[in-house]
């Protein structure tokens, strides 16, 4: 187990290397739009994830996300805040809502805790949409979020858009090593791990499952709210119809097809997709989402372990044909 | 005015229940949540637009309530079908897997959204009423249609409950949702009344679809708002307990009619997510549910 970890923590500064490179082969706009979109959909996932830890699955991670980007957009165009007290910010409130939502419903088990955050994220959908509507701008949502030019004193060639992929790569690179750290090297991680095997033998032994799935829960909103701010000046354009459940969704795809069993899963299922979905399944337009269940499908049914798991499976595979190769060998010499 | 908002209520409640009671029927035998609810919801509906009204009025010219009941036992049977075989092709892999399970109806969902949004268009239709005509009662003036959805739903409610309570099927039914291993111990096929049982919850929510889609206007994309309404419904009531279901449907039928009439809409989706709050603080196994 020890072993496998440390391999993926050599592809995982591997991929990091190559991120960094990147943008030396590519010249077009799109595609460091595209290596941006992969930073944050692995940080969304690898956060989902440690939600995950304990059971929950949470359908209003979207709405999350959508609150971070919210906050932060607003931040910066209304108070001129800069990106950088904005993002932290943002993923600051994203807590304190995930304080509040988490503290009735986390006690929830399984599917209950499914059908109350699928509401909570109906409900967010509506307040931006129906409420404040000066404030959140309505249907159209916000439009002309600044893309940064600069952050502390570092000035970002915006028609390129490199300096700020730079960043967005430097902070999902860090969130992962934090939310990685978290989990293997904090006495938080081992707590999530035992309520995660078997939380009334976790409670026999003195702990109160309840605080730390809270905390487990405001660590990961906290991700969602800084990825969600980091997305809105990506992207300049954000309306409530774009975090709804089925962000969550993609997401928790991501996670899924990746492999929830292992730290690095969702990571990785979260670039392959995103790669996939941004140079090829564009081109089916209306049935890109139906590409996706489809793959979706195809690998819950085959590969229930995910993406990550496949070397070890193949390699597993490969072992046992040899292995049989070899007592056949055996029986036929005696 | 009151009396009107009354049987709104009672109108959509019942509705509300025949959805929810699929969802409850299908998470208690396979412990599974079928997020792809909704778009059997709709598959009903397209039935009556497509069949109803393209096939029997507008091309054999039979506008007359005994056609529209030969689509409903017609839909019944399909939608069951389409059901049967869903869980042993696909959904029978994932019973007892809570998180396998909900993204394998998610898959599912985006397929089926996406399917009937390629074959009868995205945009909104229209379905012609079987039961045309108003009428008053106690006052209030109600649409003989809506009364019909009411008494039609009310109706499939009780054969439901009958069949779990009384026949042998659905003894089996209640002793695999008890506990399968000891069910198959007696010889029950558990396979089979798991099939089954998606089968009739499916076919459940194909109904409700089917039976409103007059009153209403139909889209591919309408069964997500009927599923985030059931999963209320099921907080609520308590999943895996059906009476509990038919109650709290009621109840947000009621919310969901005198609340839309005072506030709004967006306001009554706000409300109805404090009420699951309230509840859960309240009372987290729902109305009617058992205590772990």
């Amino acid at each position: 187990m020890q072993n496998k970890i440390e391999k993926g923590f050599w592809g995982f500064l591997t991929s990091i290397f190559l991120m960094v490179l990147a943008p030396a082969f590519v010249n077009t706009g799109y595609s460091t739009l595209v290596l941006s979109w992969v930073c944050l959909n692995c940080v969304m996932a690898a956060s989902m994830r440690f939600v995950m830890l304990t059971g929950h699955v949470n359908f209003a991670y979207g709405g999350f996300v959508g609150i971070g980007a919210y906050t932060s957009a607003l931040l910066v165009m209304r108070a001129g805040l800069p990106l950088c007290f904005a993002v932290l910010i943002a993923g600051i409130v994203c807590a304190i809502v995930a304080l509040g939502f988490g503290l009735p419903t986390l006690k929830l088990k399984g599917a209950y805790f499914f059908m109350a955050s699928f509401g909570f994220a109906e409900v967010i959908r509506i307040i931006f949409h129906y409420f404040f509507i000066d404030l959140f701008g309505g249907v159209d949502g916000i439009t002309g979020i600044p893309y940064p030019g600069s952050v502390l004193g570092i000035s970002f060639d915006p028609k390129r858009g490199w300096g700020y992929y730079y960043l967005i790569l430097l902070i999902c690179s860090l969130s992962l090593w934090v939310l990685y750290q978290l989990e293997h090297n904090t006495r938080l991680g081992k707590i999530l791990m035992s309520i995660q095997q078997s939380e009334s033998l976790a409670e026999s032994v003195g702990i109160t499952p309840m605080t730390y799935k809270v905390m487990g829960f405001i660590i990961g909103s906290f991700f969602a709210g800084v990825t969600g701010s980091l997305y809105s000046h990506l992207i300049g354009v954000i309306a409530p119809e774009d975090f709804t459940f089925m962000f969550s969704v993609y997401i928790l795809m991501y996670v899924v097809i990746g492999g929830k069993g292992n730290f690095f899963g969702p990571p990785v299922g979260a670039a392959f997709l995103t790669f996939i979905s941004s140079f090829w399944l564009k081109a089916l337009g209306f049935w890109e989402s139906v590409a996706f269940a489809v793959v979706m499908l195809i690998t819950i049914l085959f590969l229930p372990e995910g993406l990550a798991m496949l070397p070890a499976r193949i390699s597993s595979l490969l072992h046992g044909i040899r292995k049989t190769i070899i007592e056949d060998g055996e029986n036929g010499t005696t | 005015m009151t009396s009107q908002l009354i049987f709104n209520g009672l109108m959509l409640g019942a509705v509300f229940s025949l959805v929810a009671l699929g969802l409850v029927l299908i998470f208690s035998v396979m412990n599974v949540v079928n997020f792809a609810h909704g778009e059997f919801y709709t598959m009903g509906g397209f039935m009556a637009f497509f069949i109803f009204q393209n096939l029997f009025v507008k091309t054999l010219g039979w506008p007359h309530l005994f056609s529209y009941f030969i689509v409903l036992l017609m839909t019944m049977v399909l939608i069951g079908t389409v059901g049967f075989v869903i869980e042993k092709a696909i959904m029978s892999s994932f019973r007892d897997d809570l998180l396998m399970g909900m993204m394998a109806t998610i898959a599912l969902s985006i397929i089926f959204s996406m399917g009937m949004a390629s074959i009868f268009g995205a945009g909104t239709v229209q379905v012609f009423h079987p039961v045309p005509g108003v009428m008053s009662v106690l006052g209030a003036r109600v649409s003989r249609g809506r009364m019909f959805i009411m008494i039609m739903a009310v109706f499939m409610c009780g054969v439901l409950t009958l069949f779990i309570h009384k026949s042998r099927l659905g003894k089996a039914m209640r002793a695999c949702m008890l506990n399968p291993e000891v069910a198959q111990l007696q010889g029950i096929n558990y396979n089979f009344i798991s099939a089954l049982g998606f089968g009739i919850g499916c076919a459940l929510a194909a109904v409700a679809g089917l039976l409103v889609v007059p009153s209403c206007s139909l889209n591919p994309f309408v069964g997500g708002g009927y599923l985030m309404k059931s999963f209320i419904i099921v907080i609520i009531g308590g999943l895996g307990s059906l009476p509990g279901t038919i109650v709290a449907g009621f109840i947000l039928g009621f919310f969901e009619s005198f609340g839309s009439f005072y506030f709004g809409q967006p306001v009554v989706i706000l409300l109805s997510f404090v009420l699951i709050i309230v509840m859960l603080i309240v009372r987290p196994q729902g109305l009617m549910g058992r205590a772990e």
